[in-house]
Parts: C-alpha cells; structure tokens; sequence
C-alpha cells in the first residue's frame, strides 16, 4: 500500500492487487496511510497454493475484470474528506455487545474482547 | 468507555480509541475512465506471483485495449528488497520517466 501512497503523491493513480484473506487489513493500511479509497483489487483464494491453471483462471475470470471496474470507478470523495474525531470524542454507544460487534467491525480489535472500566 | 445505568441493559460510550493519525490524506488522482492509448505500470513486490499475474494482466488488457502500453515491473525495482528505502525513494522519478497513467501494485498477501 505505500507503493499505491507514493504513486498517488506523484499523481499517478494506483491500483492494488491483494489476495481475498488481506482485503480488510489492506483497506485498514490505506486509511493508514491517508488513502483511503484506493482501488483494491481481490484475487480470490491463496495464492501459493493454486496450481498455475487456477491461478490463470482467476486472474483472467475476476482480477482483469475488477482491474477494469478500478480504472472506470470515481472517486469516492467522502473518505477525503473525513475528520478523524479528537482523542476523547465518543464516537459509539450501544450494549457491551454492539461494542464488541463496532470494534470488530472497525478493524479496532484483533478479537479479545473490551471491556469498560 | 463510560458505563451509562439504565433500567435493562447497560449503554456504554466509546470515546475514540485510535491514535492521531501521522499521515496526512492524500487526495487520490481520477483513475482511466478511458484505459485505450494509455501507459500502464507494474509495481511489484516479489512475492505471491506477481510475475506470473502481470503476465496475464498484460495479456488480457492488451487484447482489449490494443494501443495500451505497459512498462514492467522491472522499471520500478522491488518495493519490498533489501535496498527497499532505494527503491521508494526513486519510485516517483521512475513513475514519471516511464510516464505511466496508472500502475497496479501487487501483490499483497
């Protein structure tokens, strides 16, 4: 994702390609990294483990084709424009269960769970 | 969190758990409504096959898009190698001698 960054910097816009088990961590890397909205792109499955035949057969089924949705699809302008909320700005409620659920959902939680104190 | 007493379940409120961001957000560039006649990069970062899928990648854009040209992955160096602080420091001027409309990076895993 910091190629996609220094591309976008230089003007150029970028495209990335990430296997299906790393989308939401790409995605969490891009608003990271202040580019959130970059194009990502799935290969589905692992990719060491396909044979070249699979391999071939969903580059040319589901990567090309996602590639060409990427070079055709605006830009979203609401994730530049997002303020990050300030240090102690509430920014959910809800049940220790939906804050569980929100944690998780927002990529804030590797799992374990939260607990108020 | 705040635990806020109620007369069934506790409500609790969240306050922001995230640091403050160190990079600030980059406005991203239009992408290729029109891919036909444009110059196409192929960033890498040696793993995962990358090889492998920019050769396919290449192939499928070429045949629908017979005046796309495309500068390899070779152009750009390897983002993720040992002299990876080299490498990105040049990206930008490798970008712009290539004179690519957009790259694709890959490959994360």
């Amino acid at each position: 994702m910091r190629a996609c960054r220094t591309a976008e910097e230089t003007g150029v816009p970028a495209l990335a390609v990430v296997a299906s088990g790393y989308i939401r961590q790409a995605h969490a890397s891009a608003r990271a990294l202040g580019i959130d909205g970059v194009w990502i792109t799935k290969y589905p499955g692992v990719i060491p483990t396909d044979s070249r035949d699979h391999l071939e057969k969903k580059v040319r089924d589901v990567v090309v084709s996602d590639l060409l949705q990427g070079f055709e699809a605006p830009i979203d302008a609401t994730t530049e424009t997002a303020v990050e909320p300030a240090p102690h700005e509430i920014v959910f409620t809800g049940s220790l269960d939906q804050v569980q659920q929100h944690f998780h959902d927002e990529l804030w939680s590797d799992g374990l769970p939260v607990l108020p104190w | 969190m705040r635990s806020e007493p109620s007369s069934s379940e506790p409500s609790y409120a969240v306050v922001w758990p995230l640091a403050r961001s160190t990079n600030p957000v980059v406005t991203l560039n239009e992408r290729l409504p029109d891919p036909e006649s444009k110059r196409i990069g192929f960033v890498w970062d040696h793993v995962f096959r990358g090889d492998e899928m920019y050769a396919i990648i290449e192939a499928e854009l070429a045949e629908r898009y017979p005046t796309m040209t495309f500068a390899p992955y070779t152009a750009f160096g390897n983002i993720h190698g040992e002299d990876e602080p080299q490498v990105f420091a040049a990206l930008p001027d490798r970008l712009r001698a290539e004179e690519v409309d957009a790259v694709i990076v890959g490959v994360g895993a």
